[in-house]
């Protein structure tokens, strides 16, 4: 019954044949972790001067709307075109925005942080936005997204399934990693489900507490199912492509690092996510001190130990 | 993708169903920590009643798991038997879970949430003796002790008391409330045998029409 609702959206996604291979061969890593101070700015940027260094072409682009500072950890000046221009529409181009780093292979589009209210931009804008980030030309394209739950973070974020979220072993940290993965899946399914009967039935998932709201994720199948069992399977698939990837951040004891397949384990069976434990950073001083100086981690402290840590993670993505 | 309490034990403690002893403790030691009182992983999202049902859950997983005869007699029960020697064969891994989570919610071709542990009748089949006939007075037993469960394991499963369940296996109806009583527990007892419903309710019809008989 509910399969003509979708045959639409199925076709819609469809792209020419070009478009298809480009997507295969462009890589779009979103770094995000639902609260401000994990450190994810540093491992974003650590992780775009890595690629960079192995002949990757890479650009980073500041996507923390209103309060970004990228360009600092990556020891670049303010530049004069930025991504508010774009957003305010003084260029029309995203790729205008680009500017060059110390290393040959890496870009940055840095923050919008000089105009107020950018952080709320409009649907049309910010589709407009994305769009323009996926056409760039790059081999990476890393996106620093800001703190919160917001439908900014939410949809830059799920530009890539396969987005990295970073958190650090405190409850705070891991309470809003949590919250973030369950306002990326309600997002994913709102809009897959965009027009059909159904997308009541997943704004109620949203807000478990509320009286008719879903706990889990499992008790909204399974009521998706006793409506439609074909509607059903493709919130299924819709849960199961989303994979996120968890790296933690500043580790201190062995507790610290297996916190992480604690969470991951949790995230599975709890909320019905998919989580790839990919790794962890160590707690260093030199992270700081390196930001103190505004200079790449990699530049002044290549073999501290949070570096060598970026290092492993990179590898284990490149294979 | 399943709810926690329908996850058989290896899935419940993330090991391939050839995991060795040494892999199982690991598995145990790493469920312990994360369900443990003051766990930073489940902050905010696993409540007091349900981290202590996963930890009762855990800990019966490891015993049946850690012991070999259980552990084969639990293999046997939910159907593993077959895919376990298959990948005897391979090297031991961990469960990849997000195929593996595939199937698992309810397909078009699969009813629902399957409330069975024990539906494998592809090791039905392959038993040497023939199934009991339903006017077998004893064929509810026979058929459990085919698949190796235990009342006691019904009872904790079903919510129904192993001295019901006995006398539900005995045709012992009168000690039943009623008909509506006896009919409820026989499809708990079957759903979580695996067994067929209708056939189990067959069964029972030919004994407490005979037992109604008897007392005219």
């Amino acid at each position: 019954m509910l399969a003509r609702f979708f045959q639409k959206s199925e076709n819609e996604g469809k792209q020419p044949e070009k478009n298809k291979q480009e997507k295969t061969t462009k890589k779009i890593w979103a770094v995000a972790g639902g609260k401000g101070g994990t450190g994810k700015s540093i491992i974003a940027s650590s992780i775009a001067v890595q690629l960079a260094r192995r002949d990757k072409r890479v650009v980073i682009i500041d996507a923390d709307l209103g309060s970004g500072n990228l360009h600092s950890y990556l020891g670049v000046t303010p530049a004069p075109i930025t991504l508010a221009d774009f957003l305010r529409n003084r260029t029309a181009r995203l790729s205008d925005a680009l500017v060059v780093t110390q290393y040959k292979n890496l870009y940055l589009i840095s923050d919008a942080n000089e105009v107020l209210g950018l952080a709320n931009i409009s649907n049309q804008l910010k589709e407009n936005l994305i769009q323009q980030i996926k056409e760039l030309d790059f081999e990476y394209i890393i996106l620093d997204v800001g703190a919160g739950t917001s439908y900014n973070n939410i949809d830059f974020f799920l530009i890539s399934d396969n987005g990295l979220l970073v958190a650090v072993p405190e409850p705070t940290s891991i309470e809003n990693m949590y919250r973030f993965v369950r306002s990326c899946l309600n997002r994913k399914l709102m809009r897959r489900f965009q027009d059909t009967p159904y997308q009541s039935l997943i704004e109620k998932a949203a807000y478990p507490r509320e009286a008719g709201g879903f706990r889990t994720i499992y008790e909204l199948v399974e009521k998706i199912y006793q409506l439609d069992p074909p509607a059903a399977e493709i919130m299924v698939d819709e849960i199961l492509s989303f994979r996120p990837r968890l790296i933690m951040n500043q580790v201190r004891s062995q507790a610290d690092i297996q916190a992480g397949d604690s969470i991951r384990d949790v995230t599975r069976k709890y909320l019905g996510v998919n989580l790839n434990y990919i790794g962890y950073v160590t707690y260093d001083d030199r992270v700081k001190l390196s930001a103190r100086k505004r200079v790449p981690l990699f530049q002044e402290y290549p073999n501290s130990g949070a570096a060598v840590c970026i290092r492993n993670i990179v590898d284990s993505f490149l294979g | 993708m399943k709810r926690v309490e329908e996850m058989n034990y290896y899935e419940l403690l993330n090991v391939a169903v050839t995991a060795s002893k040494d892999e199982i403790q690991k598995a145990y030691n790493l469920a312990c920590q994360t369900y443990q009182e003051d766990s930073l992983a489940t902050y905010s999202v696993v409540s007091e009643t349900e981290r202590m049902q996963i930890l009762q859950r855990i800990e019966k997983a490891y015993r049946i798991l850690m012991d070999d005869r259980e552990r084969a007699k639990y293999d046997y029960r939910i159907g593993l038997a077959d895919q376990r020697r298959i990948q005897e064969k391979q090297p031991a891994m961990m469960v990849a879970q997000g195929e593996e989570m595939k199937g698992r919610y309810p397909t078009s071709s699969s009813r629902g949430l399957n409330l069975s542990a024990h539906n494998n009748e592809a090791e039905e089949a392959k038993s040497s003796e023939p199934p009991p006939d339903i006017s077998d007075p004893h064929y509810l037993k026979k058929l459990r002790e085919r698949k190796g469960v235990s009342l006691q394991e019904i009872s904790e499963a079903t919510m129904i008391s192993v001295h019901a369940l006995t006398d539900l296996e005995n045709g012992e109806y009168s000690k039943f409330p009623g008909r509506v009583y006896i009919v409820g527990f026989l499809r708990a007892y079957a759903e979580y045998l695996g067994i067929d419903f209708q056939q189990a309710k067959a069964h029972f019809e030919i004994l407490y029409g005979a037992s109604n008989k008897q007392k005219k």
